[in-house]
């Protein structure tokens, strides 16, 4: 049962070929094992979990017709809100927070028959590209419990990985879904911005942040994006546009496929293993009868600049709730001690050391004298970017492809002492969430070039809302692609 | 490094101001790079989305149940949010 899909284990309960209660034991059990073992998650809800899946086996009993999630076990990351457990985005600040409600996504899931049996373990308010810096630990990748398995949807593709759950929750706000799921070698979507409610995500950075699925095979991805896809009054940025069924047709291939390849995907930011993996997957798209175009598209150069400006001030604003008075921990008061001084001491204790930088970078990028320099100036490259993603789309390219990650999964504590050097990890990542487009990330090789074997991603770039269309590409890429299913060698005893 | 610091709401002792010194340092240099490129005359993009905003309309809609806002906060006192002193003599910073 183990690597069964996410369309399999609903299509097998509503059969009545295997009960809801079977597929969420083992789940919970090996995510209780390996799960914790890999400290991908951080919570599992048993109790809650049984509970509904003894439900549905009895509603299925009584002749009910099952959702299309009719069981299917899910982690879903700690920054999404969910009623039950808590909602620690693995900060010290929010440790025991409970949430009085569930994220639309997640109320979604569950009402398509989807079943949460736990929280997965994340970079600390979403804000890493690696895993290591929750406050909870550092997560371990799958393939190789020495190196990181990316992030900061590390626990969910992790857990993935594993084969605990065939689907998990992440975010993406510049990377944080594709670059973990790259690194643990299966599939990661970022929507289109507005496409999936954000009602329920604690804010990082509001005009990028994007709720994705991490699945192991696109048709799963396309399952999950159709059932959280959608209007939701609750965000005031969800999208009311008319968007596809990303199910329907999935199978069809796009008519003259064209791919176009900004010049940089084959620069000298590439590690010699993430660069083969990428020729050989535009291969795999020229055998597919595609046709490959070079893009000149300048404004990447300066996107990972104008993301941490972006992100980082957008963070400094939403994390200024977290002040110890409203929400979370609250540092021992002091006699006579100012509101201001109890709310500094509060945030530093609750806070780690790479959202402190953050916070910090955003609050010095927007502050008086320097807003218009930094702020507006990466705001305007921003637009450019943009511009130039249209014109490359208006001038026929279907998607745009570029490998999700300059190399493979490096070591935990590489990056150590050097945030910019891990900054300049998300460097094909993040110009989607500038310009609002969706992505997605697909296993397209395998690499023993350090020794163990490590996957490596490929992303697919398309306009917005043409997420089916994104899906479709990426189906074909996986239909001819050896490396569809990769698995992990090495899954540690739980 | 201080003064924003306390702009942030953060309280940073001074081996940790040296070391985020340094690190953003690092990352301020490299992030000067917007500053090079030719946007003259480029309109900011500060939201990707080209809906027109929709106003909610005004009516009574669900709220969260009485108290649970309070029972997200650290310190509470009945349905209320339990702060230090704001106003009078030892508060009124914040």
């Amino acid at each position: 049962m183990e690597r069964r899909g996410a369309h399999q284990i609903a299509a097998d309960v509503a059969s009545g070929s295997i009960s809801a209660a079977a597929v969420i034991d083992e789940a919970l059990s090996s995510a209780r094992g390996i799960g914790r073992s890999l400290n991908a998650v951080l919570e599992t809800f048993d109790d809650h979990a049984m509970e509904r899946a003894r439900a549905l086996d009895a509603a299925r009993e009584r002749g009910e017709t099952p959702g299309p999630l009719a069981g299917v076990p899910v982690l879903v990351k700690d920054n999404i809100c969910t009623s039950v457990g808590r909602t620690t985005c693995a900060s010290r600040m929010l440790e025991h927070y409970t949430s009085p409600f569930d994220a639309t996504a997640v109320a979604r899931l569950e009402a398509a028959g989807a079943i949460v049996i736990g929280k997965s373990n994340l970079d600390e308010f979403a804000m890493g590209g690696s895993g290591e810096h929750s406050a909870f630990g550092p997560t371990k990748n799958p393939w190789d419990l020495s190196r990181v398995p990316g992030g900061s949807s590390s626990g969910s593709a992790a857990a993935v990985a594993a084969g605990i759950v065939p689907m998990a929750l992440g975010s993406d706000t510049g990377g944080s879904v594709r670059q973990p799921a790259a690194f643990c070698g299966v599939v990661g979507l970022k929507p289109t911005y507005g496409l999936v409610s954000r009602l329920g995500l604690v804010a990082f950075a509001s005009s990028l942040d994007q709720i994705g699925p991490i699945t192991r095979t696109v048709r799963d991805a396309a399952l999950a994006l159709r059932v959280i896809a959608g209007h939701d009054p609750g965000d005031a940025t969800s999208s009311r546009r008319h968007h596809p069924d990303p199910l329907e047709g999935l199978d069809h291939r796009v008519h003259h496929l064209t791919v176009g390849v900004p010049r940089q995907a084959r620069g000298e930011a590439n590690r010699p293993e993430a660069a083969s993996a990428f020729d050989d997957a535009l291969r795999t798209f020229a055998g597919l009868g595609a046709r490959i175009v070079d893009l000149d598209l300048p404004s990447l150069d300066a996107a990972i600049a104008a993301y941490y400006i972006v992100s980082s001030a957008e963070a400094s604003s939403n994390l200024a709730r977290f002040d110890g008075l409203r929400y979370g921990r609250r540092a021992a008061s002091r006699p006579g001690e100012s509101v201001e001084s109890l709310v500094s001491r509060s945030r530093t204790e609750g806070l780690g050391p790479e959202v402190q930088r953050r916070i910090m970078l955003g609050t010095h990028v927007l502050s008086a004298g320097y807003a218009d320099a930094y702020y507006a100036n990466a705001l305007r490259v921003r637009r450019l970017l943009k511009n130039e993603f249209d014109a490359a789309f208006a001038s026929g390219c279907h998607v745009i492809a570029t490998p999700t990650t300059p190399g493979a999964a490096f070591r935990i504590g590489a990056h150590d002492r050097d945030p910019l050097a891990m900054y300049l990890e998300d460097l094909y990542t993040v110009p989607a969430n500038l310009a609002g487009l969706p992505a997605i990330s697909l296993p397209c090789g395998v690499s023993t070039a350090q020794g163990s074997a490590l996957p490596l991603g490929l992303q697919l770039i398309a306009p917005a809302f043409h997420d089916a269309e994104l899906l479709r590409a990426a189906r074909m890429f996986e239909s001819a692609s050896p490396h569809d299913v990769l698995r992990p060698p090495v899954v540690p005893a739980a | 490094m201080r003064k924003v610091a306390r702009l942030a709401r953060l309280d940073p002792d001074d081996a940790r101001v040296e070391s985020l010194r340094a690190e953003l340092s690092a990352v301020i240099g490299y992030v000067a790079r917007v500053r090079a490129v030719d946007a003259a005359g480029v309109e900011p993009l500060v939201h990707v989305s080209d809906e027109p905003a929709h106003l909610a309309e005004d009516a009574p809609g669900p709220t969260l149940p009485e108290g649970s806002a309070a029972a997200m906060a650290p310190e509470s006192f009945g349905p209320y949010v339990k702060v230090p002193k704001v106003l009078g003599d030892e508060g009124g910073g914040a």
